[in-house]
């Protein structure tokens, strides 16, 4: 997994900033993974990749150099992927979509290599269970599990304080195992 | 502080298989190494405006402040209104001559403080106690080329009229089940918006709804043609219409491609796919290739048991 190393983060006059293309080139990948592992299965990625970098071009002008680049790029896209759950969240709420859809997809709708059911059936857990959990936990585990960030990446990104990460990560953990227990002991 | 070990390291290396281990597994098999692709990336680039003609903030700033001013001074003439006092719709401009102005009623009227009014000339609107004290008759009447009129609200900015618009279309069609009056509508947007229109997508997509209530297909198909629709997002229904469209016109091998598209990321179990499914098996059916309609029906009723082709699909396949 290509983590983001501190070392790695272009500082903001490394990169040709005010070329949107650029930008894209070099961190699109980056930010479209940061959308997968951030949304999980019911985000758009494509759509989110589009959303942040409309919201990029936007303010380019406006980025000054404080933070770093990468900093930058992943606040609008937490940004944008939390909007875009709290979005599909209100959908589901209206019932556009059916209840129950992370439920039934976790059981095998069809034959398909095992393989690729395991794995499509624990990404719904994850972020099933994720979904639970209060934003600043989920952040932080997502980050550490799934970016496999390290503290101090995750407290540049995220503009928190290390012990804080640590501190979020520790409860996060906590919640995300008593969660998945009920989760488990909830289903037939 | 020493920083903890991942669970995901940890479930790698550890065969126990404790709660620790086991979210270990679910989080690994949930890491995303490349959710999009190179093509995907470009096509998502080549959505994107040019930074240059990216101009948000006079936009954001134009609407907020017509906003502000529109609500700023509804308020105004509101409480003016309700005090009895000046109304511009009933009015004149600030320097008309009161003689305009009908007398508001009597009973609505607060007695004056007594003040002298030494010139019965034109006073301005506002001041509501003079203006009532000017005798009607001696006022200079008004001049012709300055009519009365209310101060206007700032014209909405163009993103707003052209959301409005398309509001009003998608209304019509859904609402009203009005398909013509929405194709109306959406002339009336393309006509306005064809060069500058933000939303020229959403129009798009409804027209093309519009004409499929109305059973214009081949026009519709022609709209869907001319679009690039990549198989995800909200391009995803309108590819797979595109698919049937093209199916029912006997063009079986570019709506076999629509549906392959879909197929190739099947990741949800939706109508979509559902349809993409059927769709593709009624081409191959028609293709001659009688062994891949009966996987894709087969595939269809695995997923879709109680699906809306499912009769059909077990009727094809003898069952």
């Amino acid at each position: 997994m290509p983590a983001l190393r501190p070392d790695e983060m272009p500082a903001a006059d490394h990169v040709p900033i005010h070329n949107l293309d650029a930008l894209y080139r070099e961190h699109a990948a980056t930010v479209a993974r940061w959308a997968a592992h951030l949304g999980g299965p019911r985000l758009d990625v494509d759509d989110a990749v589009h959303e942040v970098f409309l919201v990029v071009g936007k303010r380019l002008p406006e980025f000054r150099g404080d933070a770093k680049i990468t900093t930058w790029l992943y606040r609008i896209t937490e940004r944008v992927v939390r909007g875009g759950r709290r979005r599909d969240r209100l959908r589901r709420w209206l019932d556009f979509v059916r209840r129950g859809d992370v439920e039934q997809s976790l059981s095998p709708p069809r034959p398909t290599p095992v393989e690729e059911l395991e794995r499509r059936q624990s990404r719904d857990t994850v972020y099933l269970v994720l979904d639970r959990l209060a934003e600043k936990y989920r952040r932080v585990l997502v980050l550490f599990e799934l970016e496999e960030l390290s503290g101090e990446e995750i407290a540049t990104l995220t503009g928190i304080k290390l012990a804080t990460v640590w501190v979020h990560l520790h409860r996060a953990r906590a919640l995300f195992l008593a969660e998945l227990n009920r989760q488990i002991g909830d289903r037939p | 502080m020493k920083p903890p070990e991942r669970w995901t390291t940890r479930c790698a290396h550890e065969p126990n298989d404790d709660d620790e281990a086991r979210a270990g597994r679910l989080f690994r098999r949930a890491i995303v190494k490349q959710p999009l692709d190179t093509g995907a990336l470009a096509e998502i680039r080549a959505r994107l405006p040019d930074e240059t003609r990216a101009q948000p903030r006079p936009l954001v700033l134009s609407v907020a402040v017509a906003i502000v001013l529109f609500l700023c001074g509804g308020a105004v003439v509101m409480s003016a209104t309700l005090l009895g006092h000046w109304s511009p719709f009933r009015g004149a401009p600030a320097d008309a001559p009161a003689a305009v102005m009908p007398a508001p009623p009597h009973h609505a009227r607060v007695a004056p403080v007594a003040e002298p009014v030494a010139d019965p000339a034109p006073v301005r609107p506002l001041k509501v106690v003079r203006r009532a004290e000017a005798p009607v008759e001696d006022a200079p009447a008004a001049p012709d080329r300055a009519p009365p009129v209310a101060a206007e609200p700032p014209r909405p900015s163009a993103i707003a009229r052209e959301a409005a618009v398309l509001g009003a279309a998608l209304q019509k069609l859904r609402d009203e089940g009005d398909a013509a009056g929405a194709l109306a509508l959406l002339d009336a947007h393309d006509a306005e918006f064809a060069a500058t229109g933000l939303l020229a997508d959403e129009a798009g997509t409804t027209r093309v709804e519009a004409l499929l209530r109305l059973g214009q297909r081949a026009r519709a198909l022609a709209l869907l043609d001319a679009r690039v629709l990549p198989p995800s997002g909200r391009a995803r229904a309108l590819l797979a219409s595109r698919g049937e469209l093209r199916a029912d016109a006997g063009r079986g091998a570019e709506a076999r491609a629509d549906f392959d598209a879909l197929l190739s990321d099947d990741a949800l179990d939706d109508d979509v796919i559902e349809r993409a499914l059927f769709g593709r098996a009624a081409c191959r059916a028609r293709a001659g290739d009688a062994n891949g309609a009966r996987s894709d029906l087969d595939a269809y009723l695995a997923r879709f048991p109680d699906g809306r082709y499912a009769t059909r699909a077990r009727a094809s396949l003898g069952r």
